[in-house]
């Protein structure tokens, strides 16, 4: 997957608006509620993923607005549980060195996650930082240069030393 | 049978094949030993024991009460009620009753037991630890499937953690931290990554340590920093700075030797 189609993204898949239905059953008496919430959980939700980071934002009395950037991702977690497999839905949970347990930022209802834990992964630290290594240093090559030159230089003395 | 029901149960619950490598090279993939599966079973049964036992001790006390207050309040009354209540009932019949009821609990027992039997056998299979030069990958559970990614430039520390049973059965848990606080039992908080069980903590361990010295930046700290460059451009600076003075003291005793003094200024008019 290319990463200018998940650059593209902003809404999650209506499926994610079949799996808050169904997880909103499992409340039990306060499931009307719940679904209620969830609805416009659903609704409201954006993604935003730009060249730096990820942004989502969601809620209409309560709004919330959660932005990281890819550099401070700690780790990526993927976690699915029964439902959301039968819908082909899994949670790509994101977290950066903060003070909580829980995910600081958990890309939901999305059929791309496997794409999108690649991405973040292909961009957090330790994994970004080491390809960007792997190119041959300046100051090397410049070094280098300046050894090549002075041998060079050494070599033209050289024969006419011994001539 | 143990297959049968492994294939249904994980096309039924959707449960994904073997994760993706990630990105990195030389991947190495291990599994939880042999020996957490036996622990797993040891602990369990560990559990049912405990619980018979308890159960036990309570129905002797209630037995002991019982027949404590039934001689003390009402011996007579108590007598003429079992003789009232069993009158009535041919004594076979209550013995088949019996019986059967006691064997059906059995069976439901039985059949419970296998049930945690193949869960914990299938929890030990589904489960996947890879390690790749860059990062590592935990891949767990089957009901509720779980992975984790995290590279090595964000893990702070490395903790192994061994019980006396999983001693025992000569496996240990591995547990790979990163930045960030949180508290929750082991394997909720997401900041965790736990290598359950492994035959081999130590090794595992130097390894992902040996992988984290070549990231000198590894933990919290600014990658942009220069400073904190990758040791391996270091070493290249250094040797070419070194290369490079050769040269330099090669060339000047090349000028300077004794025996070109003269011919020096004559090369040069």
């Amino acid at each position: 997957m290319e990463p200018s189609s998940i650059h593209a993204i902003t809404r999650p898949h209506p499926r994610l608006l079949r799996q808050y239905l169904l997880q909103a059953l499992f409340a039990g008496p306060v499931s009307p509620i719940a679904m209620l919430i969830l609805y416009f959980r659903y609704h409201t939700m954006r993604y935003r993923f730009d060249e730096h980071g990820i942004s989502k934002s969601w809620g209409i009395l309560l709004r919330r607005e959660v932005n990281l950037t890819y550099a401070r991702i700690q780790d990526i977690h993927l976690a699915s549980g029964p439902i959301q497999r039968w819908l082909g839905l899994a949670d790509v949970q994101v977290q950066t060195a903060s003070g909580s347990a829980s995910a600081e930022l958990v890309i939901e209802g999305l059929l791309e996650f496997e794409a999108i834990r690649d991405f973040l992964y292909s961009r957090m630290r330790g994994v970004r930082d080491e390809a960007a290594h792997e190119k041959p240093d300046e100051a090397v090559t410049l070094l280098r240069e300046i050894r090549d030159d002075l041998r060079a230089t050494r070599e033209a003395l050289a024969p006419k030393g011994t001539a | 049978m143990f297959a049968w029901f492994r294939d249904r149960l994980l096309r039924v619950l959707r449960v994904p094949p073997e994760p993706h490598d990630p990105i990195g090279g030389s991947t190495l993939v291990f599994r939880a030993g042999e020996g957490y599966f036996h622990y797993r079973i040891a602990v369990w049964v560990l559990g049912r024991v405990l619980l018979l036992a308890v159960a036990g001790y309570l129905a002797f006390v209630l037995v002991l009460v019982a027949t404590a207050v039934a001689a003390q309040v009402a011996p007579a009354a108590s007598a003429a009620a079992k003789k009232s209540l069993f009158a009535k009932v041919d004594p076979d019949v209550l013995q088949w009753v019996v019986v059967g009821v006691g064997g059906f609990v059995l069976l439901l027992y039985l059949v419970q037991s296998a049930i945690s039997w193949a869960l914990l056998r299938l929890d030990y299979e589904m489960r996947w630890y890879k390690v790749t030069d860059r990062s590592l990958r935990i891949r767990e559970g089957v009901w509720f499937v779980r992975e984790m990614t995290m590279s090595f430039a964000n893990v702070q520390n490395v903790a192994i953690e061994q019980g006396p049973i999983q001693k025992y059965f000569g496996v240990a848990d591995l547990l790979v931290q990163s930045a960030g606080g949180g508290g929750g039992e082991k394997g909720q908080n997401q900041h965790v990554g736990v290598f359950r069980g492994i035959e081999h903590a130590d090794r595992v361990k130097e390894m992902i340590l040996e992988r984290l010295r070549k990231h000198r930046d590894a933990g919290l700290g600014d990658t942009d920093d220069r400073s904190h460059a990758a040791p391996s451009r270091e070493v290249a600076m250094v040797e070419a700075m070194c290369e490079v003075r050769d040269e330099t003291r090669a060339l000047r005793a090349a000028v300077t030797a004794p025996d070109r003094m003269d011919r020096e200024p004559a090369r040069q008019g």
